[in-house]
């Protein structure tokens, strides 16, 4: 398989990518999301638009849109000393536990953060983070989207449209693959609460309330 | 008139919601519990006046207004072929 984009061109194999590219920040850019979410479909996994950190064993999943901000809310959270679990891009297993991601976390210049610039890509800065030692089963999970004008907790097929929502790639690869979606979904809602709010609007406050809502 | 489920459609049950899959579109549609029921009459083999009834008994409504809405879910799963007229 192919992806392209104007200026870098992804060759994929399940086992291997080679990157032809001029620009090498826009090839990462590119190589940890959308490419990196085709490489795992191949592998039996879905990404979402997400982020999760975690704190005290409870693991909150932040999805999103680009711009609704989840990178932002995760790093206010970063503060009081969670943990970064994942950013961008949020990979749950059938026991919905959150697969390890890179130790960064990607925010728009105007967010407040302290030396731990590594670069700028695309306009945000990528900032490391403390990272979690190892993957953790998800909590709860709040969906920031422009069509909740508050905080509402989603259940049945609301929820699943939400997660659906969020997928990586809409458009499936490969037959079965929005099947495989829909299950993915499916056993989220079952053992996951999801809140849908409005898109960066939520306080550290709010997350960590959202999160010992779902431990209970 | 009955119904059957199309072999490309995959249905996902969620409390008393369902969740049909389009498998050759990857198109997902949500059904409310009206329409849910209504799909899972006509799913097994029930006809229009069983959905009616069914339709009657859950959401205590009239007949008449359980009919409106049986036929006009009717149409809207076979324009989206999410349900199949059988062969006369």
């Amino acid at each position: 398989m192919v992806l392209a984009w104007p200026q870098a061109r992804f060759e994929l194999t399940p086992a291997r990518v080679i990157v032809d590219a001029e620009d090498r920040d826009l090839a990462v850019s590119l190589l940890l999301q959308p490419v990196w979410s085709v490489v795992l479909a191949w592998r039996g996994s879905e990404a979402l638009h997400g982020a999760a950190i975690e704190h005290n064993g409870a693991t909150l999943g932040i999805l999103g849109r680009s711009g609704a901000g989840k990178s932002t809310a995760a790093h206010r959270l970063l503060e009081r000393d969670w943990c970064l679990v994942s950013d961008d891009m949020l990979v749950v297993d059938e026991s919905t536990v959150v697969e390890l991601g890179p130790p960064f976390i990607r925010l728009v210049s105007d967010v407040r953060f302290e030396e731990r610039v590594m670069d700028v890509q695309k306009g945000k800065v990528r900032v490391t983070a403390a990272q979690c030692q190892a993957p953790t089963r998800l909590t709860a999970a709040v969906v920031l989207h422009e069509r909740y004008s508050q905080s509402v907790p989603l259940h049945g097929v609301a929820a699943v449209e939400a997660i659906l929502d969020q997928v990586y790639n809409p458009l499936p690869l490969f037959a079965g693959q929005a099947l495989r979606r829909l299950e993915l979904a499916l056993r989220i809602v079952e053992r996951v609460p999801i809140i849908g709010a409005p898109v960066r609007s939520l306080a550290p406050e709010d997350l960590e309330d959202i999160v010992q809502g779902g431990k209970q | 008139m009955s119904y059957q489920v199309p072999p490309h459609i995959e249905v996902r049950v969620v409390h008393d919601e369902l969740v049909v899959l389009d498998t050759r579109t990857a198109t997902y549609h949500a059904l409310n519990p009206a329409a849910s029921l209504i799909w899972a009459v006509l799913a097994e083999g029930g006809s229009q006046n069983a959905a009616v009834d069914a339709l009657v008994t859950r959401f205590r409504i009239t007949p008449e207004r359980a009919r409106v809405d049986v036929e006009s879910t009717i149409r809207q799963l076979t324009e989206g072929a999410l349900l199949d007229p059988d062969a006369p």
